[in-house]
């Protein structure tokens, strides 16, 4: 999976959960909590499907790894074992 | 000894969870301070305040047997900004508790779970339980999330789940007592529940593979909670990988009941969805000898 289609995946779950969000607006490096206020129902679901869709299981250990959106799209890049640039 | 776990932060602060200690008391009292009362009542099914002691007593749980984890950050002073525990039950489980201050909310709660399913696995202890409010959506979704069971669904307004802490799904009690049933449906309540225990048979209820969770007879390795009961009742639709036919492949000797008529070698029909019919075959099923390799 290349970096813009991580992108592409997270923002999508993102805007699923929070459709009044302004998700191309994040700061890339800013906690998502704090940037579109996930709270732990809206997190776990971004996790499970960005997850699936990516057919990566996401154990709650790596949940650190997560937590911007900048960081969640390294994670499924090198999850996947690709790590091309578009 | 519990291992801590330091995860840094975007800010370059770092966040460390690691076994309470005794000094943590004030720090949980804080954490608990900040608490609205939906949040109290969440937690102990009421406004609840809890005294000094109650405290003192969390963060020395290990002296009970049990655990107490606490994640603290420099804020800028140090602040304990999470914490869980168990304390242990007469069947050898954990009784778990997660608390995370409202500012922390989103991933910190599993993660938390996470280190504590960890200490727990490497203290022996098998499962973790939890009594849930029905609108604790968050502690809901966190435990759902792992391999779980419900193990008490008879009361709407609150349920039962356990979580096991060596594998993708929890075990049985080590003591058998009852004839244990296993019901394989989707979500968290059985219909036949109340009808088995009254008729006194021991219960547990998987809902199967879900979201972030992995089935084991699915991906082709035994289960626990089949092997360890002695009969299933699977309800389950044949959607996300068909648990009957794993069944029949991984677990060739369970006794396995399925409502309908099409069967699988082995396999017995319910016809009826009353509960008389339920029991009716049930003690037969318990009656019959157990199939080789059950």
């Amino acid at each position: 999976m290349t970096r813009d289609e991580a992108a592409g995946l997270v923002a999508g779950a993102l805007g699923d959960v929070a459709p009044e969000a302004d998700v191309r607006g994040i700061d890339p490096d800013g906690l998502l909590q704090d940037e579109i206020g996930l709270d732990s129902i809206d997190f776990l679901t971004v996790v499970n499907v960005v997850g699936e869709q990516a057919g990566l299981h996401i154990p709650e250990r790596d949940f650190p790894a997560l937590v911007t959106f900048a960081g969640f799209v390294s994670y499924l890049v090198e999850g996947t074992g690709d790590d091309r640039r578009a | 000894m519990t291992a801590a776990r330091e995860v840094g932060l975007p800010d370059g602060r770092t966040l460390v969870v690691r076994p309470a200690e005794a000094a943590d008391a004030d720090g949980v009292a804080l954490l608990y301070a900040a608490l609205s009362e939906d949040d109290l009542h969440l937690r102990f099914f009421s406004v609840y305040h809890p005294p000094r002691d109650f405290f003192a007593r969390v963060v020395d749980a290990a002296a009970e047997g049990g655990c107490c984890l606490v994640a603290v950050v420099d804020d800028p002073v140090t602040r304990v900004v999470g914490e869980a525990e168990y304390f242990l039950l007469p069947n050898g489980n954990g009784e778990l508790a997660v608390t995370v201050a409202p500012d922390w909310r989103g991933w910190l709660g599993p993660y938390l779970l996470d280190a504590l399913v960890e200490a727990a696995a490497a203290h022996g202890v098998p499962n973790l339980e939890a009594e849930v409010l029905v609108e604790n959506r968050r502690m809901l979704a966190v435990i759902r999330r792992r391999g779980y069971a419900t193990v008490d669904g008879t009361d709407f307004s609150e349920v039962r789940l356990v979580i096991g802490t060596a594998g993708p799904t929890p075990t049985w009690p080590a003591r058998r007592q009852r004839p244990r049933v296993l019901a394989e449906t989707r979500g968290t309540w059985w219909s036949g529940e109340r009808a088995a225990k009254a008729a006194g048979m021991a219960v547990m209820v998987c809902p199967g593979p879900h979201a972030g969770a992995r089935c084991p007879a699915i991906e082709g390795e035994p289960c626990p909670l089949v092997t360890g009961a002695d009969v299933v009742v699977c309800a389950l639709p044949a959607t996300g990988g068909d648990v009957r036919a794993a069944h029949a492949s991984v677990h060739p000797g369970a006794r396995v009941i399925v409502p309908g008529l099409a069967l699988r070698s082995g396999e017995f029909p319910l016809a009826s969805t009353s509960d008389d019919a339920l029991i009716g075959l049930l003690r037969r099923v318990l009656a019959s000898n157990p199939r080789p390799g059950g």
